[in-house]
């Protein structure tokens, strides 16, 4: 990136002139300091590490114990399969610091999650723990994805929460929005509905994969 | 409009529309009798819905991220440790099978002639009668090394193929690692140090030695190290790509397997549940391009006018000009490469409001040249699925200049030029120190008669004084990308060190009045002719920051083999036949001290003054060394003078104990 112009362009430092006394005392000080900066090559760099954003990483994990916790009253066969997604997401993050573990080990949260929903989870328990599945997986990608891209000595606080914030309340507004189409119907179950939601969702995946 | 985009259309406003219909159906039930569903219909929709959500999850799980991969500018780049090649000839031979005969001669012809070379020094004869003493064996008490030896010898007769068939090749690393230590012992090369250092390269030579692997401090090169092609750029701002980073992918999966699930077996929560997977596929199509164009940058330097090696702080301070916030901002100032960071972090990553701003400083080791960097911006929308990479550059310059201050004295031959100046000559004249008496000439002046021996005896003579003379010397650099290397990773290579040093020699000759010039050989020719004043002085500081020959980064292309020119030829074309020579070089390769050979045959005072930038950890290093070893005493023998300097000592106390020893 040096550029080959040599403009002469003298610098504003002004020593030019220095040139008949430079041999003595003074300019020798000067110069016995540059040489020691010349010599102290060592290059004491800062070190350089990627890890995934410990505070995402953090919430992360804090998501999948939530959502194993509220899929575990119905049975225990979803807190076992839960269990072992949280410690593949956990180990995803901190131990192996692998996305595709993390990756795994969410989506067998959520395998956890729809066990326990199938197993007769209350509603308000299911919903919760989706979001949390999905908050989760969220947060855990985010975390390798600031770790790579930036660096573990960076401040990456402020960022870190807003993203947590924003895909948190995006989740909050769905699940009050599904919540209150739920209550209006008031449990009269209405499948055709429901199949067209599905459909909807099917169309709408389609739309965002092509 | 293309297909792509008119079909998503198609598709987002049909599933909009079923989203609406399945509201309509939700809020007054009545509406579903009319349709021609049966609940075997929904349960195959449920059954397809779980398919494609596993579909889904799978193809997250087989598919990459489109990320943009950031450099670590923090760390100092990476030169390559003379001895390299070597090992890696070897590991082809060895692991990878590649290239065996090729290698192999080139090794053998390569340890031959550093063999010869040594014998040659050590017993003072003909190449005739060093090739006997090498093929006789004489040398060394070693087998394997002799061995090593003969077996050229017989390759040649037998010719490649059948040592490659007869398997033989298992047996060259071994030979070849016994006869470099055989030629160490033989040369009588720094034994303790290599000995030392043997066991130890010997461990890691396996796997490590050839990969780098193993080495203490980590690397950077901007480019080579990330997603961006290049960051070079004249505009204040520049975008670089605008992607989907898919991040996204596979978040269907939870809205399609809990809505499936819930319709299989009629449960409401999981359905409800479904919705929030759903939601997430939307927040992720629903992008905004960041307006990362709005930004307004401002990047401080404490020093603007830095000496090389100096550290200086940086303060980068960012504000949202734009109407709109910035959700997800990550920003990386790329420094040059020849800079280190050595505090802080040049990277921040946060959100602006509108009209909010954020800083972030680090420290950093500035090195000389003229530069201008980018700061790399990554910016992503809310959900994260869109990713904005562009290069902002703030209107803020960095010179670099050595100040050729004079630390020390520095020891001049006896080549001069008629300007009267600091050296003392072998010629009488007027002058202060007494030289010879002898006879006098008409037009010899008055006060130089010998006015006592002409009281005496009657006689007129004239007393003559050592004459003092300023010299012309030409500072030689060897910039060539063979002179980039360093002992170790990390440590400054071999021409930051000389240019480093040769500023300083540059202001003690400048100082002590001679007229003092710059050359490097290199593909880039580099040349500025000896002269004198302050205006000379001024020029060559900016010439040391700022000619591409001196960069502290190597020259992209390599000596391109078909139109081959000799780099020196600019050089010799220019040099006045009257001028000393200080030649910087790592003497890393025989063209080096070729160079000073020819010029001092030539007629040139030559001293050479090379640090020394050989390791001894693997066995190509060592090779290195040796053979580097040997140049500085083939050149000593021809009377050129070398300051083999340790770069781990300073240099102006190894050049007086040089003096010390040449006086």
């Amino acid at each position: 990136m040096s550029t080959a112009n040599t403009k002469a362009n003298p610098s504003p430092d002004p020593e030019p002139n220095s040139n008949d006394d430079g041999a003595n005392g003074g300019g020798g000080g000067n110069g016995n300091s540059s040489t020691e900066t010349d010599i102290q090559d060592v290059l004491e760099a800062v070190t350089v590490t990627h890890e995934p954003a410990r505070l995402s990483s953090g919430l992360a994990v804090g998501c999948g114990l939530l959502a194993v916790l509220t899929s575990a009253p119905a049975t225990i066969l979803a807190l076992l399969i839960g269990v072992f997604g949280l410690a593949g997401l956990a180990a995803g993050q901190f131990v192996f610091q692998s996305r595709r573990a993390a990756g795994v080990g969410t989506a067998l949260i959520f395998v956890g999650v729809v066990v326990g929903g199938v197993l007769g989870n209350s509603e308000v328990l299911v919903t919760v723990s989706t979001l949390a599945t999905v908050l989760a997986f969220d947060l855990s990608q985010n975390a390798f994805s600031v770790g790579a891209q930036l660096s573990s000595a960076t401040d990456t606080t402020r960022g870190e929460i807003i993203h947590a914030a924003a895909s948190f309340f995006v989740g909050s507004v769905a699940i009050v929005v599904a919540f209150a189409i739920y209550f209006v119907v008031g449990g009269g179950q209405p499948i055709a509905a429901l199949a067209f939601v599905l459909l909807a969702a099917i169309i709408l995946s389609w739309s965002v994969r092509s | 409009m293309d297909v792509d985009k008119l079909t998503t259309r198609v598709l987002f406003g049909a599933g909009g529309i079923f989203l609406l219909t399945s509201v309509a159906l939700a809020v007054s039930p009545g509406l579903g009798a009319g349709l021609p569903f049966g609940n075997g219909t929904i349960m195959g929709i449920g059954g397809l819905g779980i398919v494609l959500g596993l579909l889904s999850a799978r193809r997250r799980l087989r598919s990459d991220l489109t990320e943009t991969e950031t450099p670590n500018p923090e760390r100092p780049a990476r030169t390559p440790t003379p001895g390299e090649d070597v090992d890696r000839m070897l590991y082809e031979m060895t692991t990878l099978r590649q290239g065996v005969v090729e290698n192999r001669e080139q090794l053998e012809g390569r340890l031959e002639g550093l063999a010869i070379s040594i014998i040659r020094n050590r017993e003072d004869c003909t190449v005739k009668e060093a090739r006997e003493i090498l093929e006789s064996g004489r040398w060394t008490d070693d087998e394997d090394a002799i061995a090593f030896f003969e077996g050229d010898l017989s390759a040649a007769d037998q010719g490649g193929l059948s040592q490659m068939v007869s398997g033989k090749k298992e047996a060259f690393e071994p030979k070849f690692r016994a006869a470099v230590g055989a030629l160490t012992e033989y040369a009588d090369i720094d034994l303790d140090e290599l000995a030392a250092e043997d066991d130890e390269g010997e461990d890691e030579d396996g796997e490590g030695g050839l990969l780098g692997g193993g080495s203490p401090v980590e690397s950077n090169w901007n480019v080579e190290d990330s997603s961006i092609p290049s960051y070079e750029t004249d505009e204040a701002f520049e975008d670089v790509s605008l992607q989907h980073t898919n991040r996204w992918l596979g978040v269907t999966a939870f809205g399609l397997v809990a809505l499936g699930a819930g319709i299989l077996t009629f449960n409401p929560g999981l359905m409800l549940a479904g919705t929030i997977g759903v939601a997430y596929t939307v927040y992720a199509r629903i992008n905004a391009v960041p307006g990362v164009e709005h930004l307004h940058v401002e990047r401080e330097l404490s020093e603007t006018n830095p000496g090389p090696g100096e550290v200086i702080e940086v303060t980068v301070t960012v504000r949202n000009d734009g109407g709109s916030m910035l959700p997800d901002l990550r920003m990386i100032d790329v420094i040059p490469d020849a800079f280190v960071v050595t505090d802080g972090t040049p990277r921040l990553h946060t959100a602006l409001q509108s009209g909010a701003q954020a800083s972030f400083t680090y420290s950093v080791r500035v090195e000389r040249g003229q530069y201008q960097w980018p700061l790399l911006t990554v910016a992503r929308d809310f959900s994260g699925g869109l990713e904005r990479t562009s290069l902002l550059t703030p209107d803020v310059e960095l010179t670099c200049v050595p100040s050729l201050t004079v630390a020390h004295d520095v020891p001049v031959r006896s080549q001069t030029t008629q300007y009267a100046g600091d050296v003392s000559t072998e010629s009488g004249g007027s002058g202060l120190e007494f030289y010879s008496v002898r006879d006098y000439r008409p037009g010899d002046p008055m006060n130089r008669v010998n006015w006592k021996q002409l009281a005496r005896t009657g006689e007129l003579a004239t007393v003559d004084f050592r004459q003092e003379r300023a010299a012309t010397i030409t500072i030689l650099f060897d910039t060539r990308q063979s002179a980039y290397v360093s002992e170790s990773p990390g440590k400054l290579h071999a021409v930051d060190r000389s240019v480093h040093a040769a500023s300083d020699v540059f202001g003690a000759l400048y100082d002590a009045g001679h007229l003092v010039g710059l050359a490097a050989f290199d593909t880039v020719p580099c040349w500025f002719s000896p002269g004198a004043g302050s205006e000379h002085r001024e020029r060559a500081r900016l010439l040391f920051a700022q000619h591409p020959a001196l960069s502290p980064q190597p020259p992209e292309r390599d000596n391109i083999q078909g139109s081959y020119i000799d780099p020196m030829t600019h050089v010799r074309r220019r040099l006045s036949s009257n001028s000393q020579i200080f030649l910087f070089t790592p003497l890393v390769d025989d063209y080096a001290a070729e160079v000073a050979r020819r010029l001092d045959s030539g007629g040139h005072l030559v001293t050479v003054i090379s640090p020394d930038t050989t390791a001894s950890r693997t066995i190509g290093q060592q090779l290195t060394r040796i053979e580097r070893t040997v140049r500085v005493r083939y050149l000593r023998e021809r009377g050129i003078r070398v300051v083999d300097w340790d770069p781990d000592e300073r240099l102006d106390l190894q050049l007086d104990r040089a003096q010390a020893r040449w006086a």
